[in-house]
């Protein structure tokens, strides 16, 4: 079973180069290419970094075993929430699987779900881990085994928090299922089962947060009493004793400083850590069928007779004319899709760890008095680019994929009598005033520990709202010039050609910006903002132009590019 | 009687593969043509082009006299549409998706209101209505799909596959509906593989083979065409003309 499963998937991936071989040559081109700059950009900034902190003898421990800490916390986080939306639709939503849990091998399932999202999160080790291993390896003379066994142990951590969260799927259902039995009332339920994983997960979040974050910077590195060093790294260590990460930290960090036994020792504990959820795992394997058939299940309607349950007093009601009415459709489909809305809630916790750092920072700042000044102009350029890779990759996940995803839905719009340019405006319209409000959000928390003066702070807005229109547009319309009916997978469809192409535009544009605000910041120069801005409003009316030409001639059908 | 729907020389390449090849066909109100054909003969591209999904390569699609290139709203507003595999959203109610339907063809928000209890006795459907699109069955989905092209009474009926998924009693209300939609003086194009449905309910029926409307007429006709006996049916027609 498990060799034709893996033929299967060898199978699914040369399809893939069946059909339209050169834009998919292209794809794969321009992501090595995007994965390679992006490894070799992580690999330089992490080598700036580790010879920084080399450079002040006090702190250069105390700081690296901190930012391995905070670092792998951070890409665990990432790999579990992604790994949970993921494998919970991946487990229970797909009905292409019913043919599997109808066979003997039916428990084989969450096997293939977690291999399949242990190989999705492998993109964090490719990009990031590696090239940041491979820097200590520069900086810190980390050695080639040494550095090979701490790739390892975060193998081990992936596989650690992918494996996590299916058990914690498992585990929920099952006792949503116990509850259920105990009071005679059915609580399982999809919509059930992720809000009570939400819970775990924000509270698991709240716990990491209070554990290891939120304290006093100076007084854990004692910075205010230069004499006593040795202390600080333990202090740091036993700040993070609880974080699942810790052994992995410590395993690179212990390697680091040539301690290869202890190395080892922390690699084994990440090992017998990962055996040891795999072996819960394998266990709950047993109650993943009668979770899955109790979801399968939907209202059961063959009665003529049927109390209405629902207590809604009317139905939504729709808009007095064709383009409220589409608004309206856009607002209600798009709240109530769980799967959107947690990929949603996923990017706002993510945005959200950075806010949370600079509370942090600010909070620091202002307890010691810390000279705001010393902050660079770079940071804020930097703070700059963070809301717009923000907003880029909202964009990328909701709004470029949004016409695509209309693939089995098309007929309703399309064989309607209007005309195709109302559904452009409707979905800009949806998604605009979201986008600026998030950006209003981001926007303000970023500057909150930013000393920009009230001009400064004023082009910084008018900056970052043009951005957003124009990146807001810009997915809009490649998603409209070029629709893939092929898949409504909004991960797939982001990874297309055109979705490559919109990653790189949105991005060299927000640069753009980012690098007329430092000009502006650094020499005072204002009028390449206004061309900027001019450009941008232009080029934001020749999108939307090109978008509703190519929409009027658009067919619904497969294979169209 | 005035010809509701008229198609001439309509063809649609899909790349190199010309899909529909140089149909001519014409309905008239009170009239019911049903195309019957193997798969991939061309049905359903035949009713996407006329409901406005694709765009013809060569020929026209005229609906009450209007041609539908270049009065896509008005001719739009004439048609209900029916298609094969009945996908809405899944998380919108059958209920909302018939307010939907109804305000994308210009109904006014009271006669939405008043007609959509009246249908929802049709099937049987009071009490599911207020239920997620996603939690009904494949045979309520396309109730409520019937249902939605019928909500605005329109002139010209297009149905793709009309009865594949409903219970022998629905699909015999299905049937009883789409005639009295005729009486009142709309007509219906049906795209089938259900022969019986076709000898039922059709005036006419077009076999359609790779593309090509073969030949039409009523079922009489068909097996005379056919040099087939008086007791001979349509699936004996079809295979001797396919």
């Amino acid at each position: 079973m498990i060799k034709l499963l893996l033929r299967y998937q060898l199978q699914k991936i040369k399809k893939i180069f069946l059909s339209r071989k050169t834009a998919k040559l292209i794809v794969l081109a321009c992501f090595i290419a995007i994965f390679t700059g992006l490894g070799v950009a992580v690999y330089f900034f992490f080598v700036k970094g580790f010879s920084y902190i080399q450079s002040y003898p006090f702190f250069a421990q105390a700081v690296t075993l901190y930012s391995y800490e905070v670092y792998l916390l951070f890409i665990f986080l990432l790999i579990a929430i992604s790994s949970f939306i993921s494998s919970l639709f991946s487990l229970f939503k797909k009905e292409k699987n019913d043919w599997l849990l109808a066979t003997p091998s039916y428990k084989i399932l969450p096997g293939v779900v977690l291999v399949n999202a242990f190989f999705a999160s492998l993109w964090p080790l490719i990009i990031i881990v590696l090239p940041s291993l491979l820097a200590a390896h520069s900086v810190f003379g980390l050695k080639l085994i040494p550095l090979l066994v701490s790739l390892l142990s975060i193998v081990f951590l992936t596989i650690f928090a992918t494996s996590l969260m299916l058990l914690a799927i498992l585990i929920t259902g099952r006792m949503l299922q116990g509850l259920s039995s105990l009071i005679n009332k059915n609580f399982l339920n999809l919509k059930n089962l992720a809000i009570c994983l939400l819970i775990f997960v924000f509270f698991g979040g709240i716990l990491i947060w209070h554990q290891n974050f939120s304290i006093d910077l100076i007084s854990l590195f004692n910075a205010q009493d230069l004499q006593t060093s040795e202390s600080v790294v333990s202090r740091i260590s036993e700040n993070f004793t609880y974080s699942p990460t810790h052994p992995v930290a410590k395993a690179i960090f212990e390697f680091q400083a040539g301690n290869v036994i202890g190395g080892y020792y922390y690699t084994t504990i990440m090992f017998l850590m990962t055996i040891i959820v795999l072996s819960f795992l394998w266990l709950a394997t047993e109650w993943f069928l009668p979770i899955w058939q109790k979801l399968q299940e939907g209202l059961f309607t063959a009665r003529t007779k049927i109390k209405n349950k629902n207590t809604k007093k009317d139905s939504f009601i729709w808009g007095k004319n064709v383009s409220t009415t589409l608004l309206k459709k856009e607002f209600l489909v798009s709240s109530r899709n769980t799967r959107g809305l947690l990929w949603f809630g996923f990017l706002m916790f993510i945005w959200m760890i950075q806010v949370g750092v600079n509370l942090m920072l600010s909070k620091n700042i202002a307890k010691y008095s810390i000279n705001i000044d010393l902050f660079p102009i770079i940071a804020y350029i930097l703070q700059f680019l963070t809301g717009i890779f923000f907003i880029s990759a909202f964009v990328l996940r909701f709004v470029f994929p949004c016409f695509s995803m209309e693939k089995d839905t098309s007929w309703i719009l399309s064989s309607s009598p209007m005309k195709k340019s109302k559904i452009f405006w409707s979905k800009l319209l949806f998604y605009l005033p979201l986008f600026l409000t998030i950006g209003i959000l981001i926007g303000y928390t970023n500057l909150l520990i930013l000393n920009l003066s009230l001009t400064a702070s004023v082009i910084t807005f008018i900056l970052f709202f043009s951005t957003i229109i124009f990146i807001v547009v810009l997915g809009l319309s490649l998603g409209a010039i070029f629709p893939n009916f092929e898949t409504d997978d909004p991960s797939v469809l982001s990874t297309s050609l055109p979705g490559i192409g919109f990653t790189i535009g949105s991005l060299s544009y927000g640069s753009i910006g980012a690098w007329l605000l430092f000009q502006n910041l650094t020499a005072n120069i204002f009028w390449p903002i206004c061309l900027f801005l001019i450009l941008s409003f232009i080029g934001t009316i020749w999108l939307i132009y090109i978008a509703l030409y190519f929409l009027k001639h658009m067919e619904f059908i497969k294979n169209k590019f | 009687m005035s010809a509701i729907l008229k198609i001439t020389n309509l063809t649609k390449y899909f790349n190199s593969i010309k899909a529909v090849n140089n149909i001519n066909l014409k309905i008239e109100e009170g009239g019911i043509f049903s195309i019957i054909g193997p798969n991939g003969s061309g049905k359903t591209t035949i009713i996407k082009s006329i409901a406005g999904l694709l765009r013809q390569d060569k020929g026209n699609i005229t609906i009450n006299g209007l041609d539908t290139t270049h009065h896509p709203i008005k001719t739009k507003s004439n048609i209900g549409y029916i298609p094969d595999k009945p996908e809405i959203w899944s998380s919108i109610t059958g209920e909302e998706f018939l307010y939907l339907m109804g305000s994308l063809y210009g109904m006014k928000k009271e006669t939405i209101q008043k007609n959509i209890p009246l249908s929802l006795k049709i099937f049987n459907l009071a009490g599911i209505e207020k239920n997620y699109y996603e939690d009904y069955s494949r045979g309520n989905k396309q109730k409520f799909t019937i249902l939605s092209a019928l909500l605005h009474q329109p002139k010209l009926l297009l149905v793709d596959e009309p009865i594949v998924g409903l219970d022998p009693v629905s699909a015999e209300i299905a049937q009883n509906k789409f005639l009295n939609f005729t009486k009142n003086g709309g007509a219906i194009l049906l795209a089938t593989h259900d022969l019986s449905v076709a000898t039922n309910i059709s005036k006419t029926i077009g076999v359609l083979s790779q593309g090509k409307l073969i030949t039409t007429g009523s079922f009489k006709e068909l097996k005379n065409k056919a040099k087939l006996s008086k007791n001979a049916k349509l699936k004996d027609v079809y295979k001797k003309l396919t």
